[in-house]
């Protein structure tokens, strides 16, 4: 027959083990990590006025980001940027973007953008313009898309759009406003659209 | 009534896609379409968008599978009320179309069948069935006697 102390082994064995693994992470936790201010102190360049142009593989120019003031941080390998312009010419058209402040991070595959950001694009077809404007915007350069978890609000014309996310495909001509969305459109009467 | 064709179009959901190229908003989740006295109510509803504004709305869903149309009748405190599977509004002709389960309410008429268009300038409605497997294919009318004969 089992004895108490029999019964309870697995259990004492079992604590023993995790109390050793707590003790262990504590005595091997590496240094707490530094806050990101302190990682931001030292720029190793700075440039004002900077025009900074991307190509394809293939050779032909996909956009033009101009920034009055460039900061590169390699801790982090952080680029700040102060009122960055984005610029595409595509096929159907410019598109543009901008804000007070934008931010990239390792490789530069995302463009994050603070403070009035708007995209503002040629409209396709024979359509009015949109521009799109919210508090921030992430932008994927390459693949031509934005997204915010902003409220953003999208004009076309006299036809507005609020929404309190967005998620847009310049390639598919697509922007999809989600959460709460409110559209307002002229009356067709009135020849209003343009 | 007339006035509402002057009136801006307020549209309302969970979420929409604006499609540039193809000149369409689809709304979809609890959609509201409000032109002055004019709503349209359904679960999804796609926007063509012409040179000069709104043009075509085509609901569908909603309650029970119907989406659900009502205007105001011109001149009068009463209204049109319209629900079928899918109502295609056209603000050129200012019509309403209604596909299947279709049902029309004026007053204390109403008219139901597969198919039924309602001319918002003239008020009036043609009601249309076909024989099917869930439809005996005739258009049924409840017409209220005018008082005073």
């Amino acid at each position: 027959m089992l004895t108490s102390i029999d019964r309870l082994y697995p259990v004492i064995a079992l604590a023993a083990l995790a109390a050793g693994t707590v003790w262990l992470e504590r005595v091997t936790r590496s240094e707490e990590p530094r806050p990101a201010a302190e990682v931001r102190e030292h720029p190793d360049f700075i440039g004002k006025n900077i025009r900074i142009s991307h190509f394809g593989d293939d050779g032909q120019l996909r956009y033009t980001l101009v920034a009055e003031t460039v900061r590169h941080y390699p801790l982090g390998d952080v680029t700040e940027f102060e009122l960055p312009r984005l610029r595409y010419e595509t096929e159907e058209g410019l598109l543009r973007a901008f804000a007070n402040r934008g931010e990239s991070h390792e490789g530069g595959e995302v463009l994050y953008l603070q403070g009035n950001a708007e995209i503002y694009r040629d409209g396709i077809a024979g359509n009015p313009d949109i521009s799109v404007l919210s508090d921030t915007l992430t932008l994927w350069p390459d693949d031509q898309r934005a997204a915010t978890d902003d409220p953003v609000v999208l004009t076309q014309g006299r036809t507005v759009a609020h929404g309190n996310a967005m998620r847009a495909d310049n390639i598919f001509g697509t922007f999809e406003l989600i959460g709460d969305a409110r559209v307002t459109m002229p009356p067709r009467s009135s020849g209003a659209s343009q | 009534e007339r006035a509402d064709r002057d009136q801006p179009v307020n549209i309302e959901a969970d979420r929409v896609t604006v499609d540039d190229r193809s000149k369409t908003h689809t709304f979809e989740g609890n959609v509201i379409l409000t032109q002055g006295s004019l709503s349209i109510r359904g679960e999804r509803l796609v926007v063509m968008q012409g040179a000069d504004g709104f043009e075509t709305g085509i609901a569908t869903g909603g309650q029970d599978g119907l989406a659900r149309f009502r205007q105001r009748r011109e001149g009068l405190d009463e209204y049109v009320e319209g629900e079928a599977v899918r109502i295609e509004y056209d603000t050129r002709s200012e019509q309403a179309k209604l596909f299947e389960r279709a049902k029309v309410r004026s007053g204390g008429d109403e008219v139901r069948g597969d198919y039924i268009e309602y001319d918002a300038l003239t008020e009036q409605y043609a009601a249309r069935s076909q024989r099917s497997a869930g439809s005996d294919g005739r258009v049924r009318a409840v017409i209220q006697p005018r008082g005073g004969n």
